[in-house]
């Protein structure tokens, strides 16, 4: 079965590049446009990995995060930080939040594979 | 749009700097739209083209499965046996012609020896004749007493008729053959360095196919490699394009954070005094330099977007769709190759069977000889029988029989060296008959011995090439789907170039937005504002969310470097990634 991913971004474009970067390598990806929906489809569904934006409106990233963690079956499942922020007090709140990792974006289609890959096995 | 902060209401000095903040900001609004509305277009664009190139890949993937390397391989081996079967047919050919030449020449003598030995049998037959009239004359005059001899003077008669009418035929027989083989013995050397220099021809031609061959077999085994590499520089062009699409994005923000500004900048100045003013030009320029990076960047990335688009087109046309018609081109030569074999092999078969057909003729003038031989046994053995009665008979005469018993002598004489000549006539003939034999089975060896391992070969070729044949007809309809979809994908690419002129055009309203933003700057300076304002770092860092834009910042602000990433220092190597 294939594995199932998460991509929270509000902005559509992003999205679909995770997207078709994941597809391409053999991922089924579900799009969420903010944290709040990134949330409700995490609580439907079990996702072997999330990747998310940081600044999103209703909710963002990191809210995000420390929500999935509260949510059976989600403590330990990978969750990349894709964002443009680049900042180390950002990344330590991310880390804090219980984000597993950090790419700034732009990101590259062949290292953001090598790292999905790494952490779903 | 209606100003929120009610330019009407301000005091004099903030009016022209608030309105065309405002104006600044509708500039930006419009361009936010058009671009968000472009982006996600080129996006949609750029995902319906990856699916046809991922199409494309797919096919070419099918048709490198089609050529696989054990295919190729085997062929490879077939056409090497096919080639190693048909020299030794050739050399065992030349062998073969040039035994049955030998054979021809010897032939030739041994023909001149029986038409020698004919001759000498003729000139038996007149003294045959001669001592058939003498004996005649010595019977009449004895006047009955030599019965036996007047006997033996009808055998006599009886014996040069039949011999002379077998020699005749014999002679007649033997000088067509010989002026048949002095004709061959005269063409033979010439057609022989004919068939010898066109087996040469076709043995070179041979080697430089099978040159050819194995060469473009080699191309032919490299193609999975080619089209792994002509995949991986695909998916780093798709690379390219996805961090371009991305940056596009991250410049839209970029421009919101402008607006942003700008918005609360109007704000701002509807409240504060002119002498605070001074951070709002600060900011202003900051903005200007925001906005100047935006244009930078997406000018370098729709570049790239246009670069990465083409060279997929390019690989996709060149690296790909080559693939099934290089399968298809390898086949018809080899095809070709095949058939002149199979053609060298028929040619040298109906040579061969044209000097089986000389060497047949030769049986009948065995059977002549045969004949002669045999008649000349029999007769000369009754000759022997009536001679050794009337020898008896002679002496019974005394010396009147004289005569008749030296006739009797030559005619044993005669009879003797007769039977001689027909022995040598036949050992003569055993042995035309024995090389007609050893020329014979030579022409069936080099016949049947080179043709079966060519068939065997051959089969083989064939049967490798069935596969290659299957394989290229694969090959070729994959190909021409590549083909078909990769022109569709030129004009896809040129649609997308399209789209990046029109989102480049949609930022091209940055310039106006620019030009308002120098006139408020200019307003401001008019009513005595300063230029600078400690606080403005500090809240517009706060704004931004990307470390270009605080690098913008800072350089605007004097505190640094504008560390604006060309495309080509970025690339799409991605920025860090970094795993807690």
């Amino acid at each position: 079965m294939m594995k199932q991913i998460l991509a929270v971004d509000d902005s559509g474009s992003v999205r679909q590049m995770v997207n078709f970067t994941l597809r391409r390598a053999g991922y089924e990806v579900q799009e969420a446009t903010d944290g709040r929906q990134g949330l409700e489809a995490a609580s439907r569904q079990k996702f072997d990995l999330v990747v998310t934006d940081l600044n999103m409106p209703n909710m963002d990233g990191l809210e995000m995060i420390a929500g999935l963690r509260k949510l059976p079956g989600y403590a330990f499942t990978p969750i990349l930080m894709l964002t443009t922020e680049s900042q180390p007090e950002k990344k330590d709140a991310g880390r804090k939040a219980g984000a597993t990792g950090w790419i700034v974006k732009p990101f590259n289609a062949e290292q953001l594979v090598a790292v999905v890959q790494k952490l779903v096995r | 749009m209606e100003s929120a902060v009610g330019v009407r209401e301000l005091p004099r000095w903030q009016v022209p700097a608030v309105e065309a903040l405002e104006r600044a900001g509708r500039e930006l609004r419009h361009a936010l739209a058009g671009s968000e509305q472009e982006i996600g277009a080129l996006t949609r664009r750029f995902l319906e083209i990856a699916g046809s190139v991922e199409g494309i890949l797919k096919d070419a993937g099918l048709v490198s499965e089609c050529v696989s390397d054990s295919l190729v391989g085997d062929l490879l081996t077939a056409v090497e046996s096919l080639g190693a079967a048909s020299q030794e047919s050739i050399r065992v050919r030349l062998l073969a012609a040039g035994k049955i030449g030998e054979t021809l020449g010897a032939e030739s003598q041994l023909l001149g020896k029986l038409v020698w030995l004919a001759r000498r049998q003729s000139a038996m037959v007149r003294e045959t004749a001669a001592l058939r009239v003498l004996t005649r004359i010595e019977v009449s005059r004895l006047e009955g007493e030599a019965s036996g001899f007047q006997q033996l003077a009808a055998e006599l008669d009886e014996f040069s008729k039949a011999m002379e009418r077998s020699i005749g035929e014999l002679r007649q027989q033997t000088d067509e053959r010989r002026l048949r083989l002095e004709e061959l013995k005269r063409s033979l050397p010439e057609q022989l360095a004919r068939r010898r220099e066109a087996f040469l021809r076709a043995a070179g031609g041979l080697e430089s196919a099978l040159g050819l061959l194995r060469q473009g077999l080699g191309e032919l085994q490299k193609t999975p490699a080619k089209f792994r590499n002509s995949m991986e520089e695909i998916a780093g062009q798709i690379s390219g394009v996805v961090a371009a699409i991305q940056s596009h994005d991250i410049t839209r923000q970029q421009t919101e954070h402008v607006e942003e500004v700008l918005r609360r900048l109007g704000a701002e100045l509807s409240r504060a005094p002119v002498e605070r003013a001074g951070a709002a030009r600060r900011a202003l320029l900051v903005q200007q330099r925001q906005l100047d990076n935006v244009k930078e960047t997406v000018a370098q990335w729709t570049g790239q977007i246009r670069r990465c688009m083409e060279e997929i087109a390019r690989i996709a046309a060149v690296g790909l769709a080559e693939t099934g018609s290089m399968a298809l081109r390898h086949e018809r030569q080899l095809n070709g190759q095949l058939e002149q074999m199979e053609q060298i092999e028929e040619t040298g078969r109906a040579g061969d069977e044209k000097l089986r057909q000389s060497l047949r003729e030769l049986s009948g003038l065995a059977e002549l000889v045969r004949k002669h031989v045999e008649t000349s046994r029999v007769l000369s053995e009754r000759l022997r029988l009536i001679l050794f009665n009337s020898m008896v008979e002679a002496r019974g005469l005394a010396a009147r029989g004289a005569t008749l018993g030296e006739i009797s002598n030559n005619i044993r004489r005669v009879s003797g060296d007769w039977v001689e000549i027909a022995g040598e006539a036949e050992a003569a003939m055993k042995e035309i008959v024995l090389m007609q034999a050893e020329a014979g089975e030579a022409a069936r060896i080099f016949s049947e011995s080179g043709a079966e391992p060519i068939r065997l070969a051959g089969r083989q070729a064939r049967g490798a090439m069935e596969g290659l044949l299957s394989a290229a007809v694969c090959a070729e309809a994959k190909g021409r789907e590549v083909e078909a979809a990769t022109w569709k994908l030129q004009g896809e690419i040129v649609e997308i170039e399209g789209m990046s002129e029109r989102l480049s055009a949609t930022f091209s309203t940055l310039d106006r937005a620019i030009a308002e933003m120098g006139a408020a700057d200019g307003a401001l300076e008019e009513a005595g504002a300063a230029g600078d304002g400690e606080e403005t770092e500090s809240w517009l860092s706060a704004l931004y969310t990307t470390e270009r834009e605080r690098a913008v910042l800072r350089a605007a602000l004097g505190r640094g470097e504008t560390r604006t990433e060309t495309v080509e220092a970025q690339k799409w190597d991605g920025n860090s990634v970094e795993l807690f």
